[in-house]
């Protein structure tokens, strides 16, 4: 990323020195508009807006230019449902504007700003309030998408957008961006070779960050929280996540990280707690799932009987109600080396792993997942002692879900 | 009548079974938090001694003290007492006697080390177990003279209420898994102290599990102000049942 900024900083450069024009937009000015000012605009120019609420419709740019604001000019789109920025061409950067009130249509989806067929644009600084979409990514490549704050506050999924939709991209990076109150925060459609860092995306009403198709990425150091479910990553392949946390998401069909269909990927050092369900896992191949720390969930994994090949190991399961849950009597993946709060063994040859192997699933899990209703018997007595029954002679529950060595102390992860 | 319960108290407490009691109590309750480090854990195990321990404990002491001291009674019954207040003498001296062993051996850790709105039901919960099977201890008590049927029967009750109940629940929930059946399971957990009182903790403790279609519906009921409202006033008149029924047979009773 580094590197592309310092590229783009030279291109400026170069175009600068090129005798490129600055043109100056204000309501005083001589060019009152915007619009006016993209018609006079060529490519390396400079367009500088002053302090101002500017009322445009569909602003088209097929200049390679600098857009900006240093005094936080609005464009208002008056809740019509057009995009308000359309940029067509490369090398276009937009900083500093607040975009607002563009409305919601059910045959098109309007976007605060849109990216088309173009490469090596920035969008930063900005703010977008709401806006049906916020930044719509239509075939982008080596963009960068940073520090935008974005809002909506939509009420019902179905009339709602995406803050940061991508669909078709290659080496796009999305980055310190705040994001709440829309569908998804961040939306992935056949977007490789992407990276998403150091965002928080909260209270959006589906998903915080959602891949589908979309191969080769990669997000570090985020915040969800409080969404419909934290992540939702389907259909794809080689996603790598670390250093996330999910936290509080929660509510009936609620999930910190759900995994559909997805392979080859990693989870790593993230931190789930508090959601209802940890990581849900439905098809999920190949995962290496190390490092992270479950903590206060109402189930810290539920790993379906069509995940294959899969390591959970080192990682923290901390006071989950159920620590892990599934619905068949096999298992085909690998949990090693984790720390249990529900292990109760013993440690005798002192190379702190426990001496007895560990079985996560617990009777209870598996009965609630029959009769949902019977959540209601939580911590009675009466399941206590099934419970007990079942461990010592077990009938129900996968025997070859087990942990050989688990841990005696947690791992700090913090 | 105050003096009666107050006596009656303070034979209690001079009782050395009831001071086993209250240290076994002290013990578990204090120890656990000592040695525990994730108090999300201790309460849990805390909440399973209170569910099993206390009515255990309460209702079998209360028995075995009826019985005991029944020429006490007989004694104070050629007073010119009233038998209403020797009866309500007896109830509240004997379940304050619990109550207090209860709150010093679990309550006040619960509120030193961990303050929290799941401690305070899990207290409540407590206090009001140990009213409710002292009740039922008298009620057995004094229906029955003879004091090992007595104890067979309270223990029978005991198995009853913290084991049986949930598994007629979980059968009834299996059989009738296609129908909605979350408001009558709700309904029939009234049925059953033990469960009210472990509903109530539970709510305020892991909410996050609940949640799913039926749990929702527990949630929103036992979880709101509301919920645990209601909940509370039926673990109230589960205490003061027994006792009319206690006073009822105790009054007409031939000594």
């Amino acid at each position: 990323m580094l590197i592309r900024t310092a590229f783009f900083i030279i291109s400026f450069c170069v175009h600068f020195s090129l005798g490129a024009n600055t043109i100056l937009v204000g309501k005083t000015l001589s060019v009152k508009s915007i619009s006016h000012a993209l018609t006079l605009a060529k490519d390396g120019d400079t367009i500088l807006v002053r302090k101002g609420t500017y009322c445009e419709k569909t602003l088209m740019i097929k200049q390679s230019i600098t857009l900006f604001t240093k005094e936080s000019a609005k464009i208002d789109a008056q809740g019509v449902a057009n995009d308000i920025l359309v940029i067509f061409a490369d090398n276009v950067r937009i900083k500093g504007f607040q975009f607002v009130n563009v409305g919601v249509s059910f045959l098109k989806e309007a976007a605060a700003i849109r990216l088309v067929h173009c490469k090596n644009v920035i969008v930063e600084n900005n703010k977008i309030d709401s806006c049906f979409f916020g930044i719509y990514i239509e075939q982008a490549k080596n963009s960068i998408i940073s520090d935008n704050q974005i809002r909506g506050a939509f009420k019902d999924e179905a009339s709602a957008g995406n803050a940061i939709h991508a669909w078709k991209g290659d080496a796009l990076s999305i980055c310190n961006n705040f994001i709440t109150g829309h569908r998804d925060g961040i939306y992935f459609e056949f977007v490789n070779n992407s990276f998403i860092e150091n965002n928080k995306s909260q209270y959006n009403l589906r998903y915080g960050l959602h891949f589908m198709f979309s191969n080769d990425d990669g997000y570090e150091n985020n915040i969800f929280q409080d969404n419909g479910a934290g992540v939702a990553v389907m259909f794809s392949r080689n996603i790598i996540m670390r250093n996330n946390w999910f936290i509080h998401n929660w509510g009936g069909a609620s999930y910190g990280l759900l995994l559909k269909e997805i392979s080859d990927g990693s989870i790593d050092k993230n931190h789930f707690i508090e959601n209802t369900i940890g990581i849900m896992a439905e098809g999920a191949n190949r995962l290496t799932i190390s490092n992270n720390k479950f903590m206060l969930n109402g189930t810290a994994m539920d790993i379906k009987g069509n995940c294959l090949d899969n390591k959970i190991i080192q990682n923290d399961f901390v006071a989950n109600t159920f620590e892990v849950v599934t619905n068949s009597k096999q298992n085909n993946n690998f949990f090693d080396e984790n720390y249990w709060s529900n292990y109760s063994g013993y440690d005798l040859n002192r190379d702190s792993f426990g001496d007895i192997a560990y079985r996560p699933v617990n009777l209870f899990a598996k009965i609630t997942n029959e009769v949902p209703s019977a959540t209601f018997l939580l911590h009675s007595p009466f399941v206590r002692l099934m419970e007990i029954g079942e461990k010592i002679f077990p009938q129900f529950i996968p025997q070859s879900l087990m942990d050989k060595r688990p841990k005696i102390k947690p791992y700090a992860y913090d | 009548m105050q003096n009666i319960s107050f006596s009656i108290a303070a034979d209690l407490l001079k009782n050395k079974a009831i001071f086993i009691y209250g240290l076994l109590l002290a013990v578990l309750g204090w120890g656990m938090f000592l040695i525990e480090s994730q108090p999300e854990k201790t309460i849990l195990a805390l909440l399973q001694i209170t569910l099993i321990v206390v009515p255990l404990m309460t209702s079998i002491f209360a028995t075995i003290y009826y019985y005991n001291s029944a020429e006490f009674i007989q004694l104070l019954l050629i007073q010119p007492l009233k038998r209403r207040s020797i009866i309500w003498g007896i109830f509240a001296g004997l379940s304050s006697g619990f109550v207090l062993s209860f709150l010093v051996g679990i309550g006040l850790p619960l509120l030193l080390f961990y303050p929290t709105t799941a401690s305070l039901h899990l207290i409540l919960s407590g206090t009001f177990l140990s009213v409710i099977f002292t009740g039922l201890a008298l009620l057995v008590s004094t229906h029955q003279q003879d004091k090992a049927r007595s104890i067979g029967f309270v223990l029978l009750l005991w198995i009853f209420f913290t084991f049986i109940f949930d598994g007629i629940l979980l059968w009834a929930m299996y059989q009738l898994a296609d129908y909605p059946i979350e408001q009558s399971i709700l309904f029939g957990t009234f049925l059953n102290p033990v469960s009210v009182a472990r509903t109530l903790v539970v709510m305020q403790t892991e909410a996050a599990a609940l949640l799913g279609l039926s749990g929702a519906i527990f949630k929103d009921f036992f979880g709101s102000l509301k919920g645990s409202f209601i909940a509370m006033l039926i673990l109230i008149i589960w205490g003061i049942l027994p006792y009319l029924f206690v006073k009822r047979k105790f009054l007409t009773r031939d000594f």
